[in-house]
């Protein structure tokens, strides 16, 4: 009992200690050092939308900060889009993004002026997918996802290849209708890349040691003129130790076809998000909006997805190796902004 | 050959050729210990010329043929007068005898860095300095003493990186018995790898550098460690709140031979450790590990160090010296834990990194005129990462899994050296000298291999193993170097050299000719006034994470893409000993740097995916300060106080290597106002008190004020966005180092009780760190202080050491 009561005080002596080492530190808002804000990611069968804002004072808890909007010019190939309706800074428009179209903008918020523009790049096209599964018995699972998707002729494209997992969680919470994020789910995965053609890695993040292997992004831009890309992909994920009988989980592969401002932001905001802890200096996202911050690009994307109860089980079936299939394309592609 | 070398030296230097002179030469040593005096004055007071001892006590001084009445003297110490004709040259050892309490003045001394050295910039600081000075735990710190003096300042709290006149804490050279030592620091940095039982003298440059010294950017701590006592054997045994540590020295052979070993090692573990398995370990009532949801920890953490030292003198002129020193660092950990019915799963952690340096020298005196130094070094640093997952069979699951991993990281040097040291005449104190050094850099070797094992088919299910070996980096450092102390009338003293390198890496050589040159006027017996010029460079960089010095700190070479890192530096200033009483310095410098390195925005290197030089841009940078200092150190009373006004910027603007939109910005520890009050007191000779207060400046760092949302192709998502730190939500980044942290200020107390026994006599040392408590800023982070909402709603100032007292116990022997 004299133990308990003195190993209580050592520990009310140390919760003391350290209690007093932090603080909170003052800060006031300086409305001065807020910017605008211009946000729209056109992508192929979507309303087209702008997000038009302010930025905020990094403890205010309000999501939108809404500012005068005196003019808004958004434009698609060459022609004007009506103005369909606003709801808080969102900004909604009579018309349906297409491939290839050539949007820009220009906003007048009092006697500042905000400019934008880009162009949605085509879909990529997905085929011969292959999947099997090469999970053992021991802590990890193993899939192996063969594909090929098509690159278009005569124009530089970039490319991001992602995995997404969704699964029922350990206490068994009905699926996530929507993911967002891998981080907010359950699972971690890592990709190892086997395709020639995929020769850069330019994003990652979480462990250390391991990153070196395996990623979770993988962009690339060495495919042009049409060329059929084999993808190869082990697609490696930690079981969990709470996972219990009935646990299922639903992969999607993604490949997106990015502008190269896409990239850049996309790579940009990863590292920063990525650094918010003392280890690194985080650094500025670049954005393409002129008199403001944020993107005003396209994007365009294929998926698949599977889940590991319908693949057969290792050993069972060999994988076929992807038929390069050219599909006929436009000639005809808007160039790079 | 001697002759024949003495011939060459006399043709290219004529002015060595004085005729009618002769020379007294010897060695100064302490009366009861036999330890040589480093810095110690011999002066003819007939003539008014004089000279000190160098790093050997080692002394020579050429007088015309006459009468002469030598004084030598040494801080601390009785004076000793010799009177004699001298007509040829003469050998003339001289054994000083401490004095008991210096109050008054007693001595002419020519310190680097007083008031008639041609030296600036410098600080020589003594043990007994650094040991008055009150402490963290308990334990003397040499790093820690050096950051009260004007110029250097901490990185952050409790930590033992030195910024020097805006240079970053990889631009210090740190010499241990003349050789590098790359890794100064324990337990992340709270204390310096430096036992001071183990030292006898340590001399800090910043700026007007001698040309025998190169290789960094902003300073040189030159560390000299004891010998040894050559009459008797002696030693003391230390125990602080975190370590012990003791120290044992005398002869081998009496007078002849000797050696000095100290260790230290850390018991912190003893009842950290404990505390914090009781408090993680959160399983059920059931201590038992084999209940799911238990676990067993193991965990430990220990630092240790070993100096040793053996001399052995051939003859007054000769002597050879091997010195040793290794420490290292480990922190391991192990969790078994039971994580359900079937499953047991074993993690295991271990990080052991440290130094070893080991020198073999050699001290001949070839004439009176020509001391000789021939000597061979090794020093290497290494960082080892190893962990591992052990998934256990067991019944219902015979499957076992391993995962392993290891990274390791290093550096190893080998060095050759001979130097001479000519004193041709009172006016003149050359040094000359070439080394040749050969580099061996092992960034990073990392391994990885994942297996399972199938208990009853008995054979490996699956395997992958995986390395990244950067490989092993040579490259060769040769270096030549020439200076002259040289005295043109008695007022005015020169210090003028030259310093040659050239580093040869991958195919690449860089070569670099500094000049460097230093001199004074003695405006008054009392008054003089200083100006020094110095260009360095830097072959090494160490690529860090945090200002927080970790063992996953890389060093690493330039290469074809990253130059060598360059610096001018020029200083002036004011110097005067107020009637030898306290003296006082006011400095001004400005700096230069080209070619730093900073990390590109968002990149680190542990973990990266890239070749460390894809994730760093070169650029430039500029510090210019005014340093004020006043010291005493004779009398009941001592001390100092020393102010810095200093500003250091970084510019990066370099085509496609550009940061902060290529404009100006603060760097890290960029620190307007520094201020250091040191006081000892001696209240009898059993009671001494002392008191430190420190103020500075905030330091800079990025905080983003501004957020804004992610751009999103569904207008539903920014209805999710969250604000600052949270995924959909973006910083806009103003400006690097756009913000300044609260001051840092700090009050320190300590005492010392000492008392004598018959064959011994023991110190009890308090002391009580941070005594008002205040919460110095360690740094800043975004806190979710509502756990119901994904945003932070404050911003949180972490401080890390609040009022620490401590004891400490010393018994001498």
């Amino acid at each position: 009992m004299q133990t308990k009561a003195h190993f209580l005080l050592l520990l009310l002596a140390v919760a003391a200690v350290f209690q007093s080492c932090e603080r909170v530190v003052e800060i006031d808002d300086d409305p001065s050092t807020a910017q605008l804000v211009l946000n729209a990611v056109p992508v192929p069968g979507n309303t087209a939308f702008v997000y038009f804002a302010r930025t905020r004072f990094f403890l205010d808890p309000s999501n939108d900060q809404p500012v005068a909007c005196d003019e808004m010019h958004f434009r698609a190939n060459g022609t004007e889009l009506q103005l369909d309706s606003t709801y808080r800074c969102r900004y909604y428009f009579n018309h349906t993004i297409s491939e290839g179209d050539s949007l820009d903008i220009a906003v007048r918020s009092g006697e500042r002026m905000v400019r934008a523009s880009t162009w949605v790049p085509y879909v990529p096209t997905i085929s011969d997918v292959s999947l099997e599964d090469q999970t053992g018995l021991g802590t990890f699972r193993f899939y192996r996802a063969q594909f090929s998707f098509q690159d278009h002729p005569g124009i530089r494209e970039y490319y991001n290849l992602n995995v997404t997992v969704r699964d029922s969680g350990e206490k068994f919470n009905p699926w996530k209708d929507k993911i967002d994020t891998i981080d907010t789910v359950h699972s971690t995965y890592f990709m190892l890349p086997f395709s020639p053609s995929i020769t850069s890695s330019e994003v990652s993040y979480s462990i250390p040691l391991l990153d070196r292997l395996y990623t979770r992004n993988l962009f690339f831009d060495s495919l042009i003129d049409g060329q059929h890309c084999p993808v190869d992909l082990y697609i490696l994920n930690l079981r969990d130790t709470n996972e219990r009988e009935g646990f299922k989980h639903e992969y999607t592969v993604t490949v997106e076809s990015l502008t190269r401002d896409r990239l850049r932001y996309i790579i940009d905001a990863s590292r920063q998000s990525s650094t918010s802890s003392f280890f690194a200096e985080q650094g500025a996202v670049r954005g393409n909006v002129e008199g403001a911050v944020g993107l005003f690009a396209g994007a365009a994307r294929s998926t698949f997805t599977f889940c590991p109860d319908t693949l057969p089980a290792a050993g069972q079936s060999a994988p076929t190796p992807p038929e390069p299939v050219l599909r006929a394309l436009s000639p005809k592609m808007p160039s790079e902004r | 050959m001697k002759k024949r070398l003495i011939s060459l030296l006399s043709l290219l230097l004529p002015l060595l050729l004085v005729a009618q002179n002769a020379t007294v030469s010897g060695t100064v040593v302490d009366t009861k210990t036999g330890e040589t005096l480093i810095g110690a004055t011999v002066v003819d007071t007939r003539s008014g010329k004089g000279t000190v001892t160098n790093l050997y006590g080692r002394y020579s001084l050429t007088l015309k043929q006459d009468s002469v009445s030598l004084k030598v003297s040494f801080v601390g110490y009785e004076p000793q007068a010799f009177q004699m004709k001298l007509e040829r040259n003469r050998e003339l050892n001289v054994k000083l005898t401490p004095s008991v309490m210096l109050e008054e003045v007693v001595i002419i001394a020519e310190r680097a860095g007083d008031t008639r050295s041609s030296q600036m910039s410098a600080t020589e600081m003594t043990m007994e300095k650094i040991k008055s000075v009150p402490v963290m735990f308990g334990e003397a710190d040499l790093i820690k003493a050096l950051q009260l003096m004007p110029g250097v300042q901490s990185g952050s709290e409790g930590n033992s990186g030195m910024y020097v006149r805006g240079g970053g804490p990889d631009e210090n050279l740190f010499l241990l018995d003349g050789v590098p030592l790359y890794n100064v620091s324990h337990m992340g940095g709270f204390f310096s790898a430096f036992n001071t039982d183990a030292i006898k003298n340590v001399t800090l440059y910043k700026g007007s550098f001698p040309a025998r010294f190169g290789g960094r950017l902003s300073a040189v701590l030159d560390v000299t460690q004891n010998n040894g006592n050559d009459k008797e054997l002696h030693g003391n045994l230390s125990i602080g709140l975190i370590s012990a540590k003791f120290n044992i020295e005398g002869p081998i052979v009496k007078e002849k031979t000797t050696f000095s070993i100290s260790a230290r090692r850390t018991y912190a573990e003893l009842f950290l450790i404990p505390l914090i398995m009781k408090l993680t370990n959160t399983g059920s009532d059931d201590p038992s590990p084999d209940v799911v949801g238990n676990a067993d920890y193991e965990a430990g953490y220990w630092f240790y160090d070993l100096n040793a030292k053996i001399t052995h003198k051939f003859s007054d002129r000769s002597r050879l010296y091997a010195s040793w020193y290794m420490g290292d660092d480990k922190i391991h950990g192990k969790v078994q834990s039971t994580t359900s019915l079937n499953e047991d799963v074993n993690l295991g952690f271990s990080n052991l990194w440290g130094n070893m340096v080991g020198a073999l020298r050699w001290n001949y005196a070839l004439t009176p005129r020509l001391f000789m130094n021939v000597s061979g070094a090794y020093t290497q640093y290494s960082n080892n990462i190893e962990g591992s997952v052990e998934k256990v069979a067991m019944p219902g699951d015979p499957n076992a899994s391993t995962i392993t991993g290891n990274y390791k990281s290093g550096i190893r040097e080998g060095t050759l050296r001979t130097d001479f040291d000519f004193t041709p005449n009172p006016d003149h104190d050359v040094k000359f000298g070439t080394y040749f050094t050969r580099h061996w850099f092992q960034p990073e070797v990392a391994n990885a291999s994942v297996s399972y094992y199938d208990s009853i088919q008995m054979n490996d299910r699956y395997e992958i193993d995986s390395s990244i070996f950067s490989g092993i980096i040579p490259a060769n450092e040769i270096v030549a170097f020439i200076e002259d102390d040289w005295s043109i009338t008695d007022a005015v003293k020169l210090n003028a050299g030259l310093h040659f390198s050239g580093f040869r890496v991958k195919d690449v050589f860089y070569p670099s000719l500094e000049p460097r040159i230093s001199g004074r006027v003695m405006l008054t017996p009392d008054l003089s006034v200083k100006a020094g010029y110095a260009e360095m460079s830097q072959y090494v960089h160490l690529l860090s994470t945090t200002s927080v010095t970790l063992p996953t700190d890389l060093w690493v070479p330039v290469t074809d893409r990253i130059k060598p890192m360059r610096s001018r530096q020029v200083a002036a200033g004011v110097f005067y000993s107020f009637s030898g009483i306290a003296d006082f310095s006011l400095e001004a410098y400005y700096k230069q740097m080209d070619n730093i390195i900073e990390y590109k925005d968002g990149a680190t290197f542990f973990g990266a995916t890239e070749s460390w030089e894809n994730l760093v841009y070169t650029g430039e940078g500029k510090s210019y300060g005014v340093e004020f200092l006043v010291q005493r150190d004779i009398g009941r009373l001592t001390g100092w106080l020393g102010y810095t006004w200093s500003r250091t910027t970084h510019l990066f603007d370099r085509p496609g290597q550009v940061l902060n939109n290529g404009k100006e910005f603060p760097a890290k520890y960029d620190r307007r106002h520094d201020i250091s009050i040191v006081l000892s007191y001696k209240v009898s000779p059993t009671i001494d008190v002392s008191a430190t207060w420190v103020f500075s400046s905030g330091s800079a760092a990025s905080l983003a004020t501004q957020s804004y949302p992610l751009a999103q192709e569904d207008p539903e998502d920014y209805d999710n966005e969250g604000v600052g730190v949270g995924r959909n939500s973006l910083n806009v980044i103003s400006g690097r180092n756009n913000y300044r942290l609260p001051d840092y200020h700090r009050l320190d107390l300590g005492a010392n009780f000492h008392r004598k026994f018959k064959r011994c006599h023991r110190t009890i040392s308090v002391s009580i760190y941070n005594v008002y408590n205040r919460q110095n800023p360690y740094m800043l982070y975004r806190s979710r202080r509502d756990t119901y909402r994904d945003y932070p709603t404050a911003l949180v100032q972490l401080s890390l050491f609040p009022i620490l007292p401590s004891v400490g116990y010393t018994l001498y022997f």
